[in-house]
């Protein structure tokens, strides 16, 4: 397609030339090409890219236009284009990951703040996803006493994950545990949510919440799947922080906030850190319970995976609740064991 | 009476041209949140363009969003009534001329 002399053109990504290209583009504005971009467009003037915008997911990001170039309108043809393609996969809700600066100019084009930090914006189309989504939390809350808060994603739930649950259970009066609802790992979403259930069903006063876009997702905090620990990890758990303090604790009646000790992993460890220099501003007091350990080793969800990838099924029954278990000796585990043998992946 | 069952999008962010969200609003009537290069001016032929269209369809629930790039009036019409087919899931409608 041409507009005035500038011309688009997709740029595939997994040919290492372009890829190249679109890394050496971005530098200059502080953006990096991550695994998880799925497509990128181009603009294209004089053969020589001065612009470009793509997607991963349902999250616009590594929007660019050299500063030459700018007022004509490149910006709003690469993302029409890209919502366009968006809309078509059936997405309801598509969002934009950027930074501060560029808050007034994706105001004009159809995207609503959810929020904003000194490092990045995060941005929506549908103007009333993240406010009802609030309000659907709000529903949940009841006032008076302490409540506590626990963000999971139960890779699959463990012994470990049972405890961190229990030692918050007993110290709060009430307790939400958020189930990070983004699929990429290894357990779907709906595999680990029933797991959790299962195997807290016997603590009354825990209730289980879907952690939708807005609780580590792949909007506001991608890095968190990619594992790497870098400047973009901070500010991406600094996001989800704010988020769940300024957003979904207070409409929850949140007071406190439980994490499991992280000696491993150098993403939940940021995050962990994240969370303990952000909650005391908002008065939530921050919890950081140690882990469970069993044979001498912390137990941990990771460590179960790697069990079943030797082909060691019956050596994970001594960390996991009987629950989850039982569930992975089912003929219904049978496709995710069959995933994790082949799977090198961290999640 | 037409219900708007699902989220719904038309249009670009083109210059002379409009993206219209629509999606249910369940309990709250009719929202219209207008945005346009062209407010100050234009923007309560806007809303009247936006309001006759939901007549005509008779839409009484919705929160319609209106980003608009200068768009021509049969532009905005054309693009309301596309988004309300698609939120409201109408295959029926005649978009003939005359």
């Amino acid at each position: 397609m041409l507009y005035g002399e500038i011309e688009l053109r997709d740029i595939p990504l997994n040919i290492p030339k372009y890829y190249q290209q679109v890394e050496t583009f971005l530098k200059p504005f502080g953006l990096t090409v991550d695994r998880l971009l799925e497509r990128y467009l181009g603009a294209y003037y004089n053969d020589e890219l001065v612009g470009g915008a793509g997607y991963g997911g349902d999250v616009i990001k590594c929007v660019a236009i050299d500063p030459r170039m700018r007022g004509e309108g490149i910006v709003n043809t690469l993302i029409s284009r890209l919502l366009s393609e968006l809309i078509a996969k059936g997405l309801a809700n598509i969002f934009l990951f950027t930074k501060p600066a560029n808050r007034v100019m994706f105001e004009d084009l159809a995207f609503h703040t959810i929020i904003c930090t000194d490092d990045v914006l995060l941005m929506e189309t549908d103007a009333k996803s993240y406010p009802r989504y609030l309000d659907s939390l709000s529903a949940l809350r009841t006032d008076g006493g302490s409540c506590g808060a626990i963000v999971m994603n139960a890779n699959p739930f463990t012994l470990g994950h049972r405890y961190l649950i229990e030692q918050a259970s007993d110290a709060c009066d009430r307790l939400f545990v958020l189930v990070v609802e983004e699929d990429r790992s290894l357990f779907p979403a709906a595999i680990r949510k029933k797991l959790i259930q299962a195997g807290t069903a016997d603590l009354k006063n825990v209730s289980l919440i879907d952690g939708g876009s807005y609780v580590i997702s792949g909007a506001t905090f991608p890095t968190y799947f990619l594992k790497t620990a870098d400047v973009a990890t901070r500010a991406h758990a600094r996001l989800d922080a704010m988020l769940f303090c300024t957003g979904i604790a207070p409409a929850l009646g949140v007071t406190d906030r439980f994490v499991g000790e992280e000696p491993l992993d150098v993403t939940t460890a940021t995050y962990n850190s994240v969370m303990a220099e952000t909650l005391p501003a908002y008065n939530i007091q921050f919890h950081c319970i140690n882990r469970l350990e069993k044979q001498g080793a912390p137990v941990s969800a990771s460590r179960v995976r790697a069990l079943i990838k030797q082909d060691k099924l019956v050596d994970t029954a001594a960390l996991l609740p009987p629950t989850t278990y039982q569930f992975l000796c089912s003929d219904e585990a049978k496709p995710i064991i069959a995933k994790i043998k082949n799977s090198d992946s961290r999640h | 009476m037409c219900q708007i069952t699902k989220k719904s999008y038309a249009g670009s962010l083109e210059s002379s041209d409009v993206l219209v969200q629509i999606s249910p609003n369940p309990g709250k009537g009719l929202e219209i949140d207008l945005k346009s290069t062209v407010k100050r001016q234009f923007g309560n032929a806007i809303l009247a363009t936006v309001n006759d269209v939901l007549r005509e369809f008779d839409i009484t629930e919705a929160f319609v969003s209106i980003d608009d790039k200068g768009a021509l009036d049969c532009t905005i019409r054309a693009r309301v009534s596309a988004a309300v087919c698609r939120a409201a899931a109408l295959t029926d409608y005649h978009w003939k001329v005359g």
